[in-house]
């Protein structure tokens, strides 16, 4: 069975433990800047309800916050007036909403068959170490790097692969480990 | 056909269904007949045609084979059933069910899941060790009440229900308790059940709401002498088993300390104990002595049998016809504006109609909070697409729903109406074909709108004409566009003549007299229609026969073998004025709290202290009952037989679940020993038997009897013995051949010449935990939900007014002033206040005026201009 602690987003570090409820904190009430607003009206228009935008607005608050936080679904609960409940339940079935702080450089691991047999593993493992032993999920201290494992990212061809936010790396391995590090400023 | 077991059945509904009606028993953990059926515990697998489905979520199929029992469906449920035992420690209704197929242990290592547990809510408790995931929380609170409180979190392995964030009592929740309801696991539990977890539930009545007029029935289960807890009844046409905040909790009052338990009499300007036989001799002597100066103010909140025997006894008995009772300050409009209109002063449809209505109008009720049920009704219609027009100064919870919400003015309502109904005639959206076959006055209404465009009315009403134009417009292409309308209708200056608007558009559309349409007033209190019907108004006999018609006259005299009296009698506020005047000397009040619920209390209060004679029958020492001469320790719906009659003209029975408190005793008996003591003895010895003879005198009665109100009630009119009860009335004429379309000129209520400069107009009414006065419902659980009186004010009002959140603040008027605290809130308009009156010490009535209704003397709630300060 998938799921539960096999979550990326349960692997970062300070998540609330599985089957604690309520999203963490950022501390302080939150709204979309004009332009995030502005594209989430647009968003808006392309659905029959705004209920169907729950998704892609969640991508919005993400890409304005860096992560779902408690403050982040109580607007966008607000915006599409729905129950935050309702708003943290889509979030915690997915995993691609982060729901704690990550780094600047998210860094996503492949450890599915082609990237296990072209020792992924080997090479997640070395790249936590050389940024200072981080446990997986962890952030470094220089709030620059998340790293976790996750599912497949259809590149099989060019194992082991690595997503980096919202970008490909091919061929990652720890020959090259320094210099794909360097290359994330 | 198909078979179950061999078993031959229908092939109707789902592969569950035919399995119930087959007799055979099929477990289910995540089923109930209230929301859409989801297949997630499985346990409900049966074999059909030899393969294993989920019986809930397959329909019926015809010619197919179901067996439900075998070793393989045995062998599935006990692994299952296992697999749920190492998540959850399942309890209640769950474990019962695992246990009758075998599953008492399980042979996996426990995997318990990380928990939530809250006790935070006065009724709820939540803890999710016992959950077994059957979903119907999440699904009930969806599907029957639409509050989304409960959702799903996490996935896989991880998942469970959630309320989000903080406590529950703090979570969007409104207590309606059908989660409970449907737990089956002992998850979410009530917390006054589990009090009584320790006593043996000793019996289950079935009886009828006393909180609004929706009149859902309910499941009282006793334990001993005390109600233990209430559920709903799965199986009634009205609240098919749902309930709110109100019916299922708020029955902690019937025991409460402050009970009356002795009749109690003024001696030495205090009141003190005395036995019945003492307070009924000076209740009779004292109003014997008065008569005719005497009258009564009944209640609806008491039974029909109840109000016929008060409007018996005062018109038989001492000679008047001034018997009135709450209705008057509530829908006695609607009844008036209605019966000009329509012949019969009566919702038109059902409640059903909710559900068949292609368009709901909603105007001048918040549905949601001051009949609940009904409310949810009306929300699941509008989340499932029924379109949704609401009119109404505040944005209600179904206002923010709404696909049009007329923000209006207070007391522009006839403008408005009138130029929705001038938007028909001038778009030719008026379906001619029933307004020439059933209606008169057509030519003269379509000449009289012409003065009301929307754009000329745009300024009185605040509501742009565009709006207006397509509100008129959803409403005429509507095939069945029902109406149901509140007390923002009818507590105006105009309120009888607004309720004849409304007739006037649904009578343009043709949209009555066909289910799913109709004008539906939302009635205020349980009984309010029955009080009415029951003949408690000055000017109508039970069953709205006017004592002016000689033949209605010899009956009742015949029948009551009294002559009736030949003055016209006084409606509530005539007699206070009267007393004030020293004309009107004696005064019954049967369970109304007048002090706190009618306007303008010091007129009130003047009006009380003025008498010689106060005499008020109540279960609690309220406001009112302090100022008496005399007061009766009557009894709670809990404690009494009768029947009540709904909104929909549903009469329906109520049943005596526990023992009045003390010497306290139900007020039907009380009015029948007052009778006797007064020398107008009465044969009566039951209330089956006041009923009979209404049945005789009442033609829409006729057939009315306690035998024939099994098991769910009847509606109004019953012309004969064996009759099925009418839902839907007007369906081949009206009563009075005709319904008359109505010109109703505007006219400006005098209160708006109190406005000022700085004045705002101020509402009043309900909120969803309490009930009028409060006398119940701040004596339990309800009043930690709801604590005090709160003033719902705009930001910007109260910015200009340095008043804060939660501030004190004093609201004046030219009659008086009202001390509640202040909420800011966008959903009342710049210039409108809403208030509340469930709290004695917020003088909320201190500051309404003593306008009234133009045609039936109703007061003015909804529309008094006030000065906001801080105190």
């Amino acid at each position: 069975m998938s799921g539960g602690p096999n979550l990326p987003s349960a692997q970062i570090a300070g998540n609330p433990p599985v089957g604690e409820h309520g999203a963490l904190s950022c501390g302080k009430a939150l709204k979309f800047s004009p332009e995030a607003r502005k594209r989430v009206d647009h968003l808006l228009t392309r659905y029959p309800t705004k209920q169907a935008a729950l998704l892609p607005t969640l991508w919005e608050a993400q890409r304005e916050w860096g992560w779902i936080s408690r403050e982040a679904v109580d607007h966008v609960a607000e915006v599409l007036e729905l129950a935050p409940a309702f708003v943290w339940g889509v979030v915690t079935f997915y995993t691609m909403y982060n729901r704690a702080p990550v780094g600047k450089h998210l860094i996503q691991f492949c450890t599915s068959i082609s990237c296990h047999l072209a020792d992924a593993e080997g090479v997640y493992a070395e790249c936590r170490k050389r940024l200072g032993d981080l446990k997986p999920g962890e952030t470094s201290k220089d709030g620059k790097f998340t790293v976790i494992e996750v599912e497949c990212l259809a590149q099989c061809d060019k194992a082991p692969a690595v997503m980096v936010n919202d970008d490909d790396y091919a061929v990652i391995t720890k020959d090259n480990l320094d210099s794909f590090l360097g290359g994330l400023k | 056909m198909l078979t179950v077991n061999g078993t031959p059945v229908a092939a109707q509904g789902t592969v569950l269904d035919a399995c119930r009606r087959a007799g055979a028993e099929v477990p289910t953990l995540c089923h109930d007949s209230r929301v859409l059926p989801a297949g997630h515990c499985r346990m409900c697998l049966v074999e059909v045609d030899g393969r294993s489905v989920a019986s809930c979520s397959t329909p019926a199929r015809e010619g197919t084979t179901v067996v439900t029992d075998s070793d393989a469906l045995r062998a599935y449920r006990q692994d299952l059933g296992e697999l749920i035992a190492t998540e959850a420690t399942v309890q209640g209704e769950a474990k019962e069910t695992l246990e009758a197929f075998g599953v008492t242990g399980t042979r996996y290592a426990s995997r318990p899941r990380a928990r939530r547990r809250d006790a935070t809510h006065p009724y709820l408790r939540v803890d999710l060790e016992s959950c077994i995931l059957c979903r119907l929380c999440v699904r009930t609170c969806a599907e029957v009440q639409g509050q989304y409180v409960w959702a799903f979190a996490n996935r896989g392995g991880a998942v469970t229900p959630h309320w989000g964030k903080g406590t529950f009592q703090n979570s969007p929740c409104v207590s309606c308790g059908a989660c409970v309801a449907a737990c089956p696991s002992g998850a979410i539990s009530d917390v006054q059940r589990d009090a009584s977890e320790d006593e043996v539930e000793t019996d289950s009545v079935r009886t009828t709401c006393s909180y609004c007029g929706v009149g859902c029935q309910l499941e009282v289960r006793t334990a001993g002498n005390r109600v233990s807890h209430i559920d709903g009844v799965a199986s009634s046409p009205v609240n098919r088993g749902h309930l709110c905040v109100k019916g299922r909790y708020a029955h902690t009052f019937a025991r409460h300390p402050d009970r009356l338990t002795a009749p109690l009499v003024r001696k030495g300007g205090v009141l003190v104990e005395v036995s019945w036989e003492e307070a009924l001799e000076v209740v009779s002597e004292g109003f014997r002595k008065l008569a005719p100066h005497v009258a009564a103010l009944s209640s609806s909140r008491c039974t029909n049998e109840e109000n016929y025997l008060v409007s018996k006894w005062f018109r038989g008995g001492f000679g008047t016809h001034d018997v009135d009772s709450c209705a008057r300050v509530c829908h006695a409009p609607s009844a008036m504006g209605m019966r000009l209109s329509l012949g019969t002063g009566a919702a038109t449809g059902s409640f059903a109609g909710i559900e068949k209505a292609d368009l709901l109008f909603v105007c001048g009720a918040n549905v949601t909070e001051a009949h609940p049920i009904v409310g949810a009704r009306i929300k699941q219609a509008a989340l499932h697409g029924t379109p949704l027009i609401v009119v109404d100064p505040r944005r209600t919870e179904l206002a923010s729903m709404a696909n049009e919400h007329l923000q209006l003015r207070p007391g522009s309502n006839v403008p408005l109406l009138n130029s929705l109904a001038a938007v028909l005639v001038e778009e030719r959206l008026v379906n001619r074909f029933f307004v020439d076959q059933r209606t008169e006055g057509y030519d003269q209404l379509a000449e009289f709108l012409k003065a009301f465009r929307p754009e000329d009315t745009e300024a009185l009403t605040g509501v742009p004409a565009a709006r207006v134009r397509r509100a008129a417009r959803m409403y005429a292409h509507a095939a069945r566009p029902m109406q149901v309308h509140g007390l923002g209708m009818t507590e105006h200056y105009q309120g009888a003549e607004g309720v004849r608007l409304l007739c006037n558009l649904a009578l343009l559309v043709g949209a009555i007299g066909r289910e799913g349409t109709g004008v539906n007033p939302l009635r205020g209190q349980n009984n309010v229609q029955g009080a009415a019907d029951m003949g408690c108004q000055p000017d109508l006999l039970p069953g709205y026969q006017s004592p002016k018609n000689p033949d209605v006259r010899a009956l009742f005299e015949r029948v009551w073998d009294r002559p009736l009296p030949t003055v016209d009698g006084r409606t509530l506020p005539r007699m206070y004025e009267a007393a004030r005047r020293g004309e009107l000397k004696g005064l019954y009040i049967l369970g109304e709290n007048v002090v706190q619920t009618d306007p303008d209390v010091k007129s009130v209060l003047e009006a009380l202290t003025a008498l010689d004679f106060l005499v008020v029958q109540e279960i609690f020492l309220s406001e009112t009952a302090q100022l008496a001469h005399v007061v009766l320790p009557g009894a709670s719906f809990l404690e009494k037989d009768g029947t009540f009659t709904n909104g929909e003209r549903r009469i329906q029975r109520v049943r005596k679940a526990i023992e009045p408190p003390g010497n306290a005793r139900p007020d039907w008996r009380i009015l029948l020993d007052l009778m006797s003591a007064s020398g107008f003895p009465q044969t009566f010895r039951s209330p089956e038997d006041v009923m009979a003879e209404v049945a005789e005198l009442v033609p829409a009665f006729r057939g009315v009897s306690y035998p024939a109100l099994e098991p769910d009630g009847l509606q109004w009119p019953v012309p004969s013995v064996g009759h099925p009860g009418t839902p839907i009335l007007h369906t081949e004429t009206f009563p009075i051949g005709r319904a008359e379309l109505a010109c109703v000129p505007y006219l400006p209520s005098p209160s708006f010449s109190e406005e000022r400069e700085d004045t705002l107009l101020l509402v009043t009414g309900r909120i969803l935990a309490h009930y009028n006065s409060g006398s119940m419902t701040r004596r339990g659980g309800n009043d930690t939900i709801h604590p005090r009186d709160v003033l719902s004010i705009h930001p910007d009002d109260a910015a200009v007014r340095g008043i804060l959140e939660g501030a004190p603040v004093s609201v004046t008027s030219v009659h008086g002033e009202a001390r509640p605290v202040a909420h800011l809130t966008p959903d009342v308009t710049p210039g409108t206040l809403f208030l509340t009156f469930h709290h004695p010490e917020t003088h909320t009535n201190f500051a309404t005026s003593d306008v009234v209704d133009r045609l039936t003397d109703c007061p003015e709630y909804k529309l008094i201009p006030v000065r906001v300060t801080r105190r």
